[in-house]
């Protein structure tokens, strides 16, 4: 008995999981779940770089003749480029091992689809607040990113979306500020004038960065003291509306699908 | 023979009840903590969904990033599990732990020597292949021997004592828990420059 429908691919979703942090799994684990109950894949799996099972393991466990595997990262760099298929043994987009097929899809942050997923997070921490922006034109969105200068590709990913917001003309303004290089999230005060400010992280889990590390940068806690207040959060005399990261949003679920179909599309498989 | 084909057999042929790690089988099919009756009223019916969060924790709450450490909690039960849901079942609970039991039975299994996964280590882990062997003995001796219920072939390898009706669980390379235990002990040993 095999749990292998010839006709059904599996999914091998990589995250990047952690030894210390349980939240880092939980967005891939939670996005393998509703990919897993709508009964597309024969199999789904997870794998990560710090948690088991990691990338290694976790090809002995597929037994589909066709895997797509999906990084669930927000930008390439390092993990996607070198990580990922050194573990995996892939050779490049399509790699044939045996009798397996593997398909090695862009990670789900780069997908062109993650603008509407930046902009349903935005007005979904504001319809969780129970309170409106007074004027959206009024208004600024953030996107914060971590930004460091040994990978320019995940700031590169969050400057284009900001653009793209920009272009729709939603929010009167739409920024983008790093962690750890210029333009600074512990600067945001000066970096918009609006008086109404919605910010989103652009993270896959709500680990340390997203949870402690930027709202001691935004003045809404100070070190060591767990977020107390909610949202929107009022910064001398600005309402501030501060999301969960971008990666817990469910919407991620059909970006892995979606980065799957424009796999088939690029490569023309049917 | 594919894992999953490789356990039906074995599941046809053993009489239950089948153990692996810190959990048993029994037909039907039912998997909860060996620690536990099935006729306990107290057992916390669970899905194989609240299955991926419970693993995540140990009894007392801390997070458990290895999931064969021997800390798994109990007081829940799963039932009753298709033969599909119990594959999904253990590879929550143990991942790659059939697929390496399954390939080892059937000699089939690829061991990785230390060496080579430490060459494979790049940015801050590149320092790992400079572990001695003298440090490697003692390290699966402090990390892998009291926090894991796994046994390793790569070397220095233990002893796999098969039973009846217990499926082993099976390290076949340093896992990304012990790489940077390993960093620790090669970074410790490097002389600090003076300011």
């Amino acid at each position: 008995m095999s749990l292998t429908c010839p006709q059904k691919p599996a999914l091998l979703i990589v995250g990047h999981g952690s030894t210390v942090n349980a939240d880092s799994s939980t967005p891939t684990y939670q996005h393998a779940w509703t990919l897993r109950k709508k009964n597309i894949f024969s199999e789904v799996h997870e794998c990560f770089w710090k948690e088991e099972p990691n990338f290694h393991q976790s090809l002995n466990q597929i037994e589909a003749n066709t895997v797509y595997v999906v990084p669930n990262f927000i930008s390439s760099g390092y993990f996607t480029e070198q990580v990922i298929p050194r573990e995996l043994k892939l050779e490049g987009p399509i790699t044939q091992h045996q009798n397996q097929t593997f398909y090695y899809c862009d990670p789900v942050g780069l997908h062109e689809s993650m603008t509407e997923v930046l902009l349903h997070r935005a007005q979904e921490v504001l319809d969780s607040s129970g309170e409106k922006l007074q004027d959206p034109q009024e208004s600024c969105l953030f996107i914060f990113g971590h930004g460091t200068n040994l990978n320019e590709n995940s700031t590169k990913i969050i400057e284009h979306q900001v653009e793209k917001i920009r272009s729709r003309n939603i929010y009167g303004e739409c920024q983008f500020a790093y962690m750890e290089e210029p333009p600074l999230v512990k600067d945001w005060k000066s970096l918009t004038s609006k008086k109404e400010v919605v910010a989103v992280p652009f993270f896959i889990a709500d680990g340390l960065h997203s949870f402690i590390d930027i709202p001691v940068l935004l003045g809404l806690t100070e070190e060591g003291i767990p977020l107390q207040t909610k949202n929107p959060h009022l910064v001398e005399g600005r309402r501030l509306w501060y999301a969960n990261a971008i990666g817990t949003e469910p919407l991620i679920a059909d970006l892995i699908l979606a980065q799957i179909k424009k796999f088939n599309e690029t490569h023309r498989i049917s | 023979m594919k894992p999953t084909e490789f356990l039906n057999l074995w599941l046809h042929q053993t009489p239950p009840p089948w153990k692996i790690g810190e959990i048993k089988i029994q037909p039907g099919f039912t998997v909860l903590h060996q620690q536990d009756d099935p006729n306990q009223n107290s057992l916390r019916s669970i899905s194989l969904e609240n299955l991926t969060e419970l693993v995540k924790s140990t009894p007392a709450g801390n997070f458990r990033p290895l999931r064969s450490s021997p800390d798994l909690p109990s007081g829940w039960i799963l039932t009753p599990l298709s033969f599909e849901d119990l594959v999904l079942a253990l590879r929550i609970l143990y991942p790659s732990a059939i697929s390496h039991w399954s390939a080892w039975s059937q000699q089939i299994l690829q061991i990785t020597p230390y060496q080579e996964t430490a060459e494979r280590q790049t940015g801050m882990y590149h320092c790992t292949r400079l572990l001695t062997l003298e440090q490697r003995q003692s390290l699966t001796q402090s990390v892998c021997a009291t926090e894991c219920m796994k046994k390793r072939l790569w070397e220095p390898a233990d002893t796999i004592e098969t039973k009846a009706q217990e499926i082993p669980l099976i390290c076949a390379e340093a896992c990304n828990y012990f790489i940077p235990k390993a960093r620790e002990v090669v970074k410790s040993m490097i002389p600090k420059k003076n300011p």
